[in-house]
């Protein structure tokens, strides 16, 4: 009889413990796997979307807020390229022609408006016009009426939490990685 | 009454073995919600650029600010602080103070020629 009731009181004391590491174990499940999900980076982005507008010869660049921004107004010519840099806070206003590419720039983002079709290929980068491919980004390679830029990137969405989002560096341009 | 004595010594092992997991767990959720390098990256590409250096050692704050703006995502916020290590003085603040984010720091030793060391004192934190 005395082993008896030294077996039940054992084994009720045990369960409980047993029951209650199991229920915290199984609490705690849920907050590593969202943990090591959150980990990875699903995908990069600009942290800032700039858009240029054209109204009857100037061109208005714009920014979620006010920010330094660099404009680079290209200007295809006979004998060449021709380019002035303009350096400012957004919303910064600039003349430009029509047949004038406009290329804004912040750190971290570009916003172009094409122009007339260019000779050969350029390089623009937000100093100006370079010769070659600069060490950082970003930048826009122009050639003929078509241009790309580097990196291809879409801007990140206009509410990222920091919480979720991670500033990297992607082909050499400052980007946002968003977790998954 | 020796059962209920090692069922007794089986759950104090059960508890302090929960107590250590407990601990891993909680360290891995708080490093998953901190990112270190977020100020470092940020603090670093915009020094490459010099438009920091020279809006800090002109003493522009609204200049400070937009080059930081033009940087980081419109949602984020920032905090940055600027010391002279001569003074040992706070010479220029701007941003939001009440982020916790970690703070990257840097030392600047002049400007244009000229010897005037500032420590740069840099954070990215959402909404303080």
């Amino acid at each position: 009889m005395e082993y008896s009731v030294d077996a039940l009181a054992s084994l009720v004391v045990f369960s409980l413990a047993l029951s209650a590491a199991l229920a915290a174990l199984a609490g705690s499940l849920e907050v590593v796997t969202s943990a090591s999900t959150r980990r990875g980076l699903v995908r990069a982005a600009l942290p800032i979307s700039i858009e240029v507008e054209s109204l009857n010869g100037r061109c208005v660049v714009r920014a979620p807020r006010r920010c330094l921004v660099s404009v680079v107004v290209v200007s295809p010519r006979k004998s060449g390229l021709e380019y002035r840099v303009v350096r400012g806070l957004a919303p910064l206003e600039v003349a430009a022609a029509e047949r004038d590419w406009v290329v804004a720039f912040t750190y971290a983002s570009v916003a172009v408006r094409p122009g007339a079709p260019v000779r050969g290929r350029a390089v623009v980068t937000m100093y100006g016009v370079a010769r070659a491919e600069p060490e950082l980004g970003p930048y826009v390679v122009i050639g003929g009426s078509g241009y790309r830029v580097v990196p291809d990137l879409r801007p990140a969405a206009s509410a990222a939490a920091p919480e979720s989002s991670a500033y990297l560096i992607r082909n050499s341009t400052l980007a946002l990685g968003v977790r998954g | 009454m020796n059962f209920t004595l090692d069922a007794c010594v089986a759950a104090l092992i059960l508890a302090v073995a929960l107590a250590y997991f407990a601990d891993s767990v909680a360290g891995a959720a708080w490093g998953a919600r901190e990112h270190y390098d977020d100020s470092l990256v940020v603090l670093g590409r915009l020094l490459r650029h010099y438009d920091l250096q020279r809006a800090v050692y002109s003493n522009n704050s609204a200049l400070v600010e937009a080059v930081i703006r033009a940087a980081m995502h419109p949602s984020h916020e920032y905090y940055l602080a600027v010391v002279d290590l001569e003074s040992e003085a706070v010479v220029l603040e701007c941003g939001s103070s009440r982020l916790s984010s970690h703070l990257a720091s840097v030392t600047l030793p002049g400007w244009n020629g000229t010897l005037r060391p500032l420590v740069i004192c840099f954070r990215v934190g959402g909404g303080g």
